[in-house]
């Protein structure tokens, strides 16, 4: 085995990937004759080691796990979390809402206290042959005279024009 | 009636702290099915699980602790909102680490286009670098000290001086322990790729080592 060879499959070797026993006896030779390749092997395993070997480097900050519940608290449906402001104006809101509730309540009362207006009829609509075609008059002004059209409308005439 | 609430307070806590403990002792893939069964703890577990791992693995790709933490922070909302879509069938591990890798590949390249950014996260790494030694253990001998450390920052920088896309396999490979193809998943190459770049890295990895390991 060459030492371009060796580099080649280096990491075959390293990660366990070759079964060969022939394989594994040719890495086993070079290593054995080629302290350049040897030193490389070492250099790396004990590279490795000493990284894996460190606890790890960096752990979350304490307030890691707050700052992520508030924000995964604003992505869960159906929770949003208000802020304090939100809050307020709510709170607010209802007041004015139970406010004006009241005052409806207030309202109502004197509006039952006042004595009923006089029951009106409905004004019946007046067909008119020109314009404006249709109107409403008060009913118990208007005389209804003649036939009904083919079209089933009424012609009323007003009492204004005094025929 | 306060020992009975008090009673009552402790059977439900104790109740929790075991729904956590058996949380905790399952896998991956059941936690997922739990938390979209609505167990409010089943992410939380999750978070624990994968929260130091990510850290250290975006901090070592970009280099820059307090960003690291950003991006952790992120990987797990984007598992929050996709955890519904995440394809069971798959490793959870090789999904959440797709994500990590994917927005510490966009925090490079950002970084590549900003400077400044880049000066200023030099400069942070050269004030820890001149913390005085007198705070860690002081049980060991100074030049013991000076030795664990030095290697310790030493192997820290060599990993750092690593091209980046040689940088995240090699870690990924030897401080993660992911196999080729969970390694090609993550980072979206091929399997003869992952192997070339692994290979270049653990070549240069032994050259900017080995003068250091005399």
């Amino acid at each position: 085995m060459t030492c371009l060879q060796f580099h080649e499959r280096y990491s075959d070797y390293r990660d366990g990937l070759i079964t060969s026993e022939r394989e594994l006896r040719r890495f086993q030779r070079h290593f054995a004759h080629c302290p350049a390749c040897r030193r490389y092997d070492d250099a790396v395993r004990r590279g490795v080691l000493a990284l894996q070997a460190a606890p790890h480097a960096v752990t979350p900050s304490p307030d890691f796990r707050r700052r992520l519940e508030s924000r995964l608290a604003r992505e869960r449906p159906g929770e949003p979390e208000l802020p304090a402001r939100a809050g307020l104006a709510a709170a607010l809101l209802l007041v004015a809402l139970l406010g004006l509730l009241a005052l409806e309540g207030t309202r109502r009362t004197e509006l039952a206290r006042t004595p009923p207006l006089p029951a009106v009829p409905f004004p019946k609509p007046v067909a008119h042959a020109g314009v404006p075609f249709v109107s409403f008059q008060d009913p118990r002004a208007s005389i209804v005279v003649g036939s009904p059209s083919p079209y089933g409308a009424v012609l009323v005439e007003p009492v204004s024009a005094g025929r | 009636m306060r020992a009975v609430l008090k009673g009552q307070t402790e059977t439900i806590a104790t109740r929790r702290g075991l729904e956590r403990s058996t949380l905790h002792e399952l896998d991956d893939g059941r936690l997922v099915l739990e938390h979209l069964r609505g167990d409010p703890q089943a992410f939380g577990t999750l978070v624990d699980r994968y929260q130091t791992r990510l850290l250290n693995f975006i901090n070592r790709t970009i280099g820059d602790r307090e960003r690291a933490e950003d991006l952790v922070q992120e990987v797990f909302i984007r598992v929050f909102r996709h955890l519904h879509r995440f394809d069971q069938t798959k490793k959870f591990s090789t999904w959440i680490y797709t994500i990590a890798s994917n927005l510490a590949k966009n925090e490079l390249r950002n970084r590549s286009r900003n400077p400044l950014v880049l000066f200023q996260t030099i400069k942070q790494h050269w004030e820890a670098d001149h913390r005085p030694l007198q705070f860690e253990d002081t049980t060991a001998r100074p030049d013991d000290l000076y030795r664990k450390r030095y290697l310790k920052e030493a192997v820290d920088q060599c990993v750092g001086q690593l091209p980046a896309h040689h940088r995240v396999v090699f870690v990924l490979r030897e401080l993660e322990g992911k196999s080729y193809a969970e390694i090609a998943d993550i980072t979206g190459c091929n399997l003869g790729t992952v192997k070339s770049r692994l290979n270049r890295a653990r070549n240069s990895f032994a050259q900017l080592i080995e003068p250091l390991l005399e």
